[in-house]
């Protein structure tokens, strides 16, 4: 006891005292100006450009490229070189030629080849993972010389488009397609991309560093390192940006989005995106299985409160399902009503009695839009007497219940955004007759409406005017099947660093490309 | 005592595999999938199949609980869904995270704490005593989450002194690595001869080691405080007294040895709780701990980690029991016999 004693009264203020001289000697770290701190809420999980399928294009964008870019605006053709300089098409549609850049290398060396192209896209259609399902209409794929790449399909699908994707379409080193996935997962990576992937330390920070031999090339004031740090805490996230300790932050929540707007040294960008949310009704379960029930709920949903109370401006209200920003979106669709005595007519007209007026209504508990917005709906629909019993839960267990009929809620959340730019990716993702369903959680099942889209489908590549009129076609059933409320367009949210200038507004990727960044010579902080 | 300890041990087993019975059920049975969640944004149906397959979920309940017990035996439990690593790892690098920085907490919560506690109980009822509970009650009241971002506001956002969040700078982590040995970055970074590493983990545990320090201190305080008062009114303190003994010897080695029992049941206690109940101060710091990966596994009934995760805070829970229990009859000896 007495040595216990001897201890706390000497050893410990010894020992303190040594780290407190080591902490307040130790020099400050100065950042540099060509570092971007990007603060990101989650770390990556899946390295392999194959089959990340989430937040992972964050980082891979920067690392990795695609045949080619989806570049939408202008009215000039969306599509744009990247790794492939020229492609054509053949008069069928059915084989795409695809002329690669030469002299480009990947990060572990090895030339970018056709032969390289080729045995990346197999690899990934092979793996048959994430998005690879993208490339469901390659039947095959061939490299007649070293730069030359033709894609050879069984319809004539719009391999351009397909290209451009942000899931599975990077090409990659074929000596990392050859070490495979648990290589990848290893936080490896050898692209083409502008930035080399420098180091990845699991929960905290992933480095991506200049890839001085990039094709690209590179010009003064760019940006040479970028940090990506996880910061799961949006109010840690808002404290870092203010403090001038990352450049970047992903999760702010909305009510200081203009707060921080007003500070000098903050920008926040609003772009629109290809992402939209809708709440999708059971077409087939009662009581939403009646047309003018369906119409009453459509009409008592307050369309302008939620896009400019709850979204807080950062959306618009969707006129049909697919956004305004994607070729196919229909101008013509009527923009969605709040009109209570409307939908009362509606429900007087429709079959179901009074007493059994009652709906179920699932989102996703962790979404506090979703969540206020389904509160809004509830008490709206009281005012007209129908009563809704909201069933949050998080996205497995609402999906899971939500793709049995049994157990299916007569709404649920959903937001949704393509794979490539495409509107089939929700026109037959989410409507399409499916048994067992799995996205078409609407039931919807309809045979003309499946003609339509399947017709449009065949002539996005050889005829894409006739595609978007088979589209607007499918988009008009949907709206008189009043098979989803859409109510929200979403604008892309960037909160960064005003000295930081270069910040892309491409809805096709989920990323920021900061090759593109340059910063101000003079930091104001 | 090596009986005792043995006699433990197997009694360990049992209610490791216990724990492990009811979680893995539990897990298995809660609505929803975890699949759909693993495999990204918009999995098709024939991915799902798939990977339900890969994963065995289609295999009869009892079969799936005999193959990872088999597994764990091996210690695998198998692979995060949420993360795609190998769950043994995962919580390995998080522990050791959370172990880092639930010690020095308590560290801190005992060594100011228990000279506190004994003053408060020497000067009863006396402004130092007063202020001392007032303290300590309000150290309790405070919810950490506010506490942690009051101590954030201030000490990293207005003055600028310490790091706002993480478990090291970020340029240390690129520049000036340090071998992981021990996976604690203070022991690492010292053992590296790393001493600007060893100064940025200091500087990035102060924030989150006061803040999780607070609670418990105010607890200790108040076990010891009431202890201590019990135990200066015995016969052999007076005894002590009449003899000349300095009264900072009749306090210090006398009298707190009468408080070391509930003590250390509120330490042990304390100790376990933390390891799994740090989370908010890690969600407010960053801190890439155990507590943090937990609640992510539960939330997305990633069921791999879950039970890694449980069995790693059920065997942490028992180990410190046992070792509290060890340390009862040390310094209890009548409680060998009993």
């Amino acid at each position: 006891m007495r040595k216990l004693l001897y201890l706390v009264k000497y050893a410990l203020p010894i020992a303190l005292l040594f780290t407190l001289g080591v902490v307040l000697f130790s020099p400050d770290r100065n950042r540099d100006a060509d570092t971007v701190i990007y603060a990101t809420y989650a770390d990556i999980k899946d390295w392999d450009p194959a089959s990340a399928f989430s937040l992972e294009v964050l980082t891979l964008a920067n690392i990795y490229e695609p045949l080619v870019y989806y570049s939408p605006g202008n009215g000039e053709d969306p599509i744009r070189p990247a790794l492939a300089k020229d492609w054509s098409v053949s008069d069928d549609g059915l084989v795409w030629t695809f002329l690669l850049r030469d002299g480009v290398r990947f990060h572990d060396g090895t030339e970018l080849t056709a032969e390289a192209a080729k045995l990346s896209l197999e690899r990934t259609i092979s793996l048959g993972q994430g998005g690879a399902y993208i490339w469901s209409a390659v039947d095959s794929i061939h490299a007649p010389d070293r730069l030359t790449l033709e894609i050879h399909t069984t319809y004539p699908a719009p391999i351009d488009l397909i290209a451009s994707s942000q899931y599975a379409a990077y090409i990659y080193s074929p000596q990392a397609a050859e070490n495979g996935s648990e290589w990848f997962n290893t936080g490896k990576a050898a692209g083409t991309g502008p930035y080399r992937l420098r180091q990845w330390v699991r929960n905290q920070q992933i480095v991506l560093e200049k890839n001085s031999d990039y094709w690209g090339g590179w010009q003064e004031n760019q940006i040479n390192r970028v940090i990506f740090k996880i910061v799961r805490e949006s109010a840690t996230q808002v404290q870092l940006i203010l403090a001038g300790e990352a450049d970047f932050v992903s999760l702010v929540p909305l009510d200081l989005l203009d707060a921080l707007a007003k500070q000098g040294s903050i920008h926040v960008d609003y772009i629109p995106s290809w992402k939209n949310s809708q709440f999708l009704i059971n077409t087939s379960k009662t009581p939403t299985d009646d047309l003018h029930f369906r119409k009453a709920l459509i009409h008592s949903w307050d369309y302008n409160a939620v896009v400019q109370e709850i979204y807080a401006d950062s959306a618009d209200v969707s006129r049909g399902i697919i956004p305004k920003s994607l070729w196919g979106h229909d101008d013509r669709l009527p923009t969605p009503v709040f009109d209570l005595e409307l939908a009362k007519r509606h429900l007087e007209a429709s079959e179901i009695p009074p007493a059994e007026r009652k709906i179920s209504i699932s989102y996703i508990a962790s979404s506090l839009a979703y969540q206020s917005a389904a509160e809004l709906f509830q008490s709206n629909l009281a005012k007209i007497g129908i009563q809704a019993e909201l069933q949050p839960g998080p996205w497995g267990t609402i999906w899971s219940a939500a793709k049995s009929q049994e157990t299916a809620p007569n709404l649920i959340s959903m937001t949704w955004w393509p794979t490539y730019a495409t509107p089939s990716d929700w026109l037959i993702g989410l409507f399409r007759t499916e048994s067992p369903a799995n996205f078409n959680l609407s039931y919807y099942s309809n045979y003309h409406y499946d003609a339509l889209v399947d017709a449009g489908l065949k002539l996005e590549a050889t005829d894409r005017s006739t595609a978007v009129r088979k589209y607007h076609e499918a988009q008009q059933l949907l709206v008189h099947d009043a098979v989803a409320v859409f109510y929200a367009d979403l604008k892309e949210r960037i909160v960064y660093r005003s000295d930081l200038s270069g910040v892309d507004s491409n809805p096709a990727y989920n990323a920021v490309f900061f090759h593109k960044l340059k910063r101000s010579p003079a930091k104001d902080d | 005592m090596i009986r005792t300890i043995l006699q433990r041990l197997f009694l360990m087993c049992l209610i490791l595999i216990g724990v492990m019975t009811v979680t893995f059920i539990l897990s298995r049975v809660l609505p929803g999938s975890p699949v759909e969640l693993m495999l990204g944004a918009k999995p098709t149906a024939q991915q799902i199949a798939e990977a339900e397959e890969a994963l065995g979920l289609n295999k009869p309940l009892y079969q799936q609980y005999f193959i990872f017990l088999g597994n764990a035996f091996q210690g695998d439990f198998g692979t995060s869904l949420i993360t795609g690593q190998p769950v043994t790892e995962d919580v390995f690098l998080r522990v050791t995270a959370t172990f880092e920085l639930v010690t020095i907490a308590l560290l801190l919560a005992l060594s100011a704490g228990i000279p506190l506690g004994i003053k408060a109980a020497v000067k009863k009822e006396q402004l130092l005593d007063h202020s001392v509970r007032i303290g300590s009650v309000a150290a309790v009241a405070v919810p950490v989450f506010f506490l942690g971002l009051t101590l954030q506001i201030l000490f990293a956002g207005k003055l600028g002194w310490l790091p706002l969040q993480g478990r090291i700078d970020d340029a240390i982590l690129l520049d000036a690595p340090f071998r992981s040995i021990t996976g604690f970055y203070l022991l690492d970074s010292i053992l590296s001869g790393n001493f600007t590493a060893f100064s940025s983990a200091v500087r990035h545990l102060i924030l989150p080691v006061l803040t999780l320090a607070l609670a418990s201190m105010a607890t200790i305080i108040r076990i010891t405080r009431s202890m201590m008062i019990e135990a200066l009114q015995q016969d052999y303190i007076r005894s002590a007294r009449a003899y000349g003994i300095p009264q900072h010897n009749i306090h210090y080695l006398y009298a707190l040895k009468a408080t070391l029992i509930p003590l250390l049941t509120v330490v042990g206690l304390t100790y376990g709780f933390m390891l799994g109940g740090s989370i908010i101060v890690e969600y407010v710091f960053d801190w890439p701990g155990v507590g943090g990966y937990m609640v992510q596994a539960l939330l997305n009934n990633d069921f791999t980690a879950v039970m890694g995760v449980t069995f790693f805070v059920a065997f942490a829970y028992l180990i410190i029991n046992l070792i509290i229990d060890l340390i009862y009859q040390a310094l209890d000896p009548r409680l060998k016999k009993s």
